[in-house]
């Protein structure tokens, strides 16, 4: 399992997030979202990744609305991270090519992530309104979501399917006498 | 208020957003974002892992969709 309380904290100190100093109107718009499945998306994260990882997921992505300038210093350590994860991804989806519905899944998410990680690098210059800045936050929450849950998915259909695999390749075959 | 979850992040991004646009786009911003989410009013509790993340995604695809309209309309 990746440690992502271990990865993030190497972007900031262990500070309490000042979530506060959120100019917040937040029932506006929370009453005008789907809570059932971002409550059960998030549910579904804390159990996979752990309370304190999703933590330190909200963390750095509370961090980056709080000072946006924070996600354009730390791209190169968002580009390692997302690397990480798309690079197990991509093991992932050479194990189960077989396995079609979730080979498109994966390869959706792959996709997701190029054209995020191409949108990540082109906004140090594009990002010059608050308007364009919203929505840019919007796509790294995205991606930094969905890449997770997916990931995290394969990773557990893998291991799921591992007795199956050792089997077949002869691993549950008892000693030779 | 110690931790967020997904929908607060996203609510609060959704009300930056909604600072930086006209004032009487927002009621209609706000009406088409109950409508994306209408289709998403499920029992989670019955559906697996596979189908929350594509139900995430494509509610994520369909929000960021509306904001790059009414970004448009804006500048």
């Amino acid at each position: 399992m990746i440690n992502l309380e271990g990865v993030f904290s190497r972007s900031s100190d262990k500070r309490e997030p000042q979530y506060e100093s959120f100019e917040i109107e937040s029932k506006l718009a929370l009453e005008k979202l789907p809570l059932g499945l971002l409550n059960k998306f998030s549910e579904m994260l804390s159990k996979r990744i752990g309370a304190e990882n999703l933590r330190a997921l909200m963390y750095m992505l509370t961090e980056f609305l709080l000072d946006p300038k924070k996600l354009v210093q730390n791209i190169p350590l968002l580009e390692t991270i997302f690397e990480i994860i798309r690079k197990r991804i991509n093991e992932a989806y050479s194990k189960l090519s077989e396995n079609e519905k979730l080979a498109k899944f994966i390869n959706y998410l792959i996709n997701l992530s190029e054209k995020y990680l191409k949108t990540l690098k082109e906004s140090r210059e594009v990002c010059s309104s608050k308007i364009e800045k919203a929505l840019f936050l919007m796509l790294v929450v995205l991606f930094v979501l969905a890449i997770v849950g997916g990931y995290l998915i394969a990773q557990q259909l893998l291991k799921e399917l591992k007795p199956l695999i050792d089997a077949l390749s002869g691993k549950f075959l008892p000693p030779q006498q | 208020m110690n931790e967020l979850n997904t929908a607060e992040i996203i609510s609060k991004i959704v009300n930056n957003f909604l600072k930086n646009i006209q004032e009487e786009k927002r009621t209609a911003f706000l009406s088409e974002l109950e409508k994306i989410s209408s289709k998403y009013n499920k029992n989670y509790d019955n559906l697996s892992e596979e189908e929350i993340v594509s139900d995430f995604m494509s509610f994520m695809e369909e929000l960021i969709n509306l904001m790059e309209n009414y970004q448009r309309s804006e500048n």
